[in-house]
């Protein structure tokens, strides 16, 4: 549905985006990560027709945004950088405007889009009196209003309470899943894309380092918690079960074991047999964070200011 | 195109500032019915017609040059203007969409000029003539050719202020070196475009335009280049800035 392929940006003598590849699905949440100025707001400029590619193309449905603007970006609907409204004109106004901003759009209920988002009765309010969270709202249905194929969200969560997450998160979901929208969400928030994407490419210095799926994010190890006293020993017990891979002490009371799920049985007699006290088993899964941190950090990645930001 | 239109219309008519401008317009011309209509020596129909025509006028430019720098400033200052470009339609008929806007609106709040400076003048002595109204019409040349000079500083400056300012000073300065130069080089003078504007002046003081030896025609066509080029520039810049914070 959404294709990007080999999007190379220039600006001036800086490369800001180098082969810039990745598709998006009809029905699918994709996640688009990373650190400020990694290129995720230009990438997002360019697929909106905001701005130019160097090099490469951007196709939605099959339709080249530079060189058929109007039936790619008719299929089109996103929230770029922060949801901007006319602050002196209502909610409904700004609905108005938006849809007299699409070609050939028939009449749209703005009643039921506006109780979709959950604005049903602030939509004749003016945008200035609304509150960060309630703009979103109205940003994503302005969004939707002309039912596009593809949807580009840039941070939707910001200013959005944890119940405005959670059905956003819902929303989100049934859009892809009943109306085959294909969904690209830009976000800081890596716990809500962990919950929301079902596959992310992660950004940095203007190159995707890496496009995973919920297959890849699996990939968990055992967490084993015994007493301070017989980690050693416990260590040992793990090390002669499995000696093929390399067990990992994480605390005092903690190891790792890079085996899967179904081994937790075994190391689990091994340990009861040699009388040691076990506090806790299971399987600990690295979270899309781990994976941020570890791809962004093989170059030595600027996203120091990221990470502290959580 | 009616679609982009009507936006630009509903954004310009919620604003306070169309019913500031009209009630600044009602407010110069009762002013003036009332100067010209006091006295020993009532004025007559013509006379208002002239005096508040004129007072008006100067009001519509200014009111003229605030709205046009509006029209793409205010999207700047909100933000908005990226929803604009994300949009189907192409910059082109976007930038199409102000310009006609802006005019449109110039233009009706130049009939309600009218009407109302014709209903006063409708209570007074005297014969309204062709002539005068021919003057009035003319005068709107010199609106034209300030919004197409304001869009295009439009799009160079963030600022409204900025654009308002300079559109201002454009007008002021030429207009001042324009009135020394034809005291002392009319031959240079005439090459100044603001002094061919307001093309009334042809009927209303002819010996100023005779001084540079020009003709309403040449002052026509020479402020019809300017704009073009005005537009020529206003569209490849719209067309090729990004507008990115």
């Amino acid at each position: 549905m959404l294709s990007v392929q080999n999007v190379h940006k220039k600006l001036g003598q800086t490369n800001v985006l180098t082969n810039v590849s990745f598709e998006v699905t009809p029905g699918e949440i994709f996640g688009f990560l990373g650190p400020n100025g990694a290129g995720k707001t230009t990438t997002i400029r360019i697929i909106t027709g905001l701005m130019p590619a160097t090099h490469g193309s951007v196709t939605v449905d099959g339709f080249d945004v530079s060189t058929d603007r109007q039936e790619a970006l008719s299929r089109i609907g996103a929230i770029v950088e922060n949801p901007a409204f006319y602050p002196y004109l209502t909610g409904r106004e700004n609905l108005i405007h938006a849809k007299n901003l699409i070609p050939n759009l028939k009449k749209v209920d703005l009643n039921a889009l506006g109780a979709l988002v959950g604005l049903e009765s602030k939509l004749d309010m003016k945008v200035k009196q609304y509150s960060l969270g309630m703009k979103q709202r109205l940003g994503i249905a302005r969004a939707l209003l002309h039912n596009p194929k593809v949807l580009i969200l840039d941070e939707p969560t910001n200013g959005l309470d944890p119940a405005g997450i959670a059905d956003l998160r819902n929303y989100l979901r049934h859009l892809a899943e009943h109306r085959g929208i294909a969904i690209l969400i830009s976000s800081h928030l890596l716990s809500e894309m962990e919950l929301i994407t079902d596959r992310f490419a992660i950004i940095d210095h203007g190159q995707i380092k890496s496009v995973q799926d919920g297959t890849t994010r699996e990939e968990g190890v055992i967490l084993c918690k015994v007493s301070r006293e017989q980690m050693n020993e416990a260590l040992d017990a793990a090390a002669m079960l499995f000696d093929d891979v390399k067990i990992v002490q994480q605390s005092a009371e903690t190891f790792l074991v890079p085996r899967p799920e179904t081994d937790i049985p075994v190391l689990l007699k091994r340990l009861i047999n040699q009388d040691i006290n076990v506090f806790q088993i299971g399987m600990k899964y690295e979270t899309l964070e781990d994976q941020f941190l570890k791809v962004t950090k093989k170059e030595g990645g600027m996203n120091n200011a990221f990470i502290t930001s959580q | 195109m009616r679609s982009l239109l009507a936006n630009e219309f509903m954004k310009w008519r919620r604003t306070i500032k169309p019913l500031i401008a009209l009630g600044m317009y009602t407010g110069i011309i009762i002013l003036t019915y009332v100067i010209v209509t006091s006295g020993n020596e009532s004025g007559d129909a013509t006379t208002f017609v002239n005096y508040a025509t004129m007072a008006a006028m100067t009001f519509l430019g200014i009111f003229t040059i605030v709205f046009t720098a509006e029209m793409i400033g205010n999207e700047l200052k909100f933000d908005t203007l990226k929803h604009l470009l994300m949009s189907p339609y192409s910059r082109d008929r976007i930038l199409l969409s102000k310009l006609v806007a802006a005019i449109l609106i110039m233009l009706a709040q130049f009939v309600f000029i009218l009407a109302v400076t014709y209903g006063f003048a409708l209570t007074l002595d005297g014969n309204l003539t062709f002539e005068q109204f021919r003057n009035v019409l003319l005068s709107v040349s010199s609106g034209v050719f300030v919004i197409f000079l304001t869009l295009m500083f439009s799009v160079v400056f963030k600022s409204v202020g900025v654009v308002i300012g300079f559109t201002v000073l454009a007008n002021f300065v030429s207009t001042m070196i324009g009135g020394l130069l034809i005291a002392w080089k009319p031959a240079i003078a005439k090459w100044i475009v603001f002094l061919h504007t307001d093309l009334s002046i042809y009927y209303q003081s002819p010996g100023f335009m005779e001084t540079m030896d020009v003709t309403i025609w040449f002052s026509a066509f020479y402020v019809l280049i300017h704009i073009i080029a005005f537009y020529i520039i206003t569209a490849f810049m719209f067309r090729s800035k990004t507008f990115a914070e």
